[in-house]
């Protein structure tokens, strides 16, 4: 597989088992955060180790903090106060 | 990556999607999401777009290209876009065309729902990298883009 150059926008398919679903309508995620549309669940068994490996790669750093809380994973657009469509 | 990549492929190949868009990129999207309606003889037939509701459905039996490009044009210029893709296995669900054709036009009941909790959902994203706290420290961003439920415990 050819690694794309960079500034090659690529984008991610991961699997997830869904514990919490805000998509229809924007929600705070935490206390003190603007609403955005968001997504959270458990990814398959090896999903996050084989994503950190490459995203870390990808983006050349030794390490990064993601929003990975009891192995559930959030997917969230932007907050709806910066929302540039709709 | 690449061995999930495959593997989600194929489960959409061989199923039917219904495709809700936001109004605001009804414009651009390309003439071949439109797909050809069948006939009950099985034969195609000409293009025939499913509009309803103030959304863009569109009915599908997708191959691997068809995809790529559907998330390259969804997903190009607005992470704030959230296309829902309900993905319908008419074989499981027994459906005749008519059936699944009202589905489309009358927008349910799959896209205007949130998927249950338990549901098998396939998200599709971008990664993002800053900086943030007090730290400085280098944080992971995951961008929605899309997402497509594959089995919803609502179904249940």
């Amino acid at each position: 597989m050819n690694c794309p150059s960079p500034g090659y926008p690529v984008l991610l398919l991961s699997l997830i088992c869904v514990t919490d679903s805000s998509l229809l309508e924007p929600k705070s995620q935490f206390q003190k955060s603007k609403p955005s549309k968001f997504i959270t669940g458990i990814v398959l068994p090896y999903e996050w180790e084989r994503m950190s490996a490459v995203l870390c790669m990808a983006f050349r750093e030794p390490s990064m903090n993601a929003p990975l809380t009891e192995g559930k994973l959030t997917f969230s657009t932007k907050p709806v106060s910066d929302m540039a469509c709709e | 990556m690449t061995f999930h990549l495959n593997l989600i492929l194929s489960i959409l190949t061989y199923s039917h999607l219904i495709i809700s868009v936001s109004p605001s990129k009804k414009d651009a999207l390309p003439s071949s999401i439109f797909m050809p309606s069948p006939s009950k003889a099985g034969s195609s037939s000409s293009a025939v777009p499913l509009i309803g509701h103030g959304k863009l459905a569109a009915k599908a039996s997708l191959n691997s290209d068809d995809i790529g490009m559907l998330f390259a044009v969804l997903c190009d210029s607005c992470t704030d876009v959230i296309v829902a893709v309900r993905v319908i296995d008419a074989r499981r669900f027994n459906l005749t065309w008519e059936e699944e054709a009202l589905m489309g036009l009358t927008g349910r009941p799959s896209y205007d729902q949130e998927p249950g909790v338990g549901s098998l959902v396939l998200v599709a994203w971008t990664a993002s990298r800053y900086e943030g706290g007090a730290e400085g420290r280098v944080n992971l961003g995951c961008n929605l883009n899309w997402v497509a439920v594959l089995n919803d415990r609502k179904d249940a």
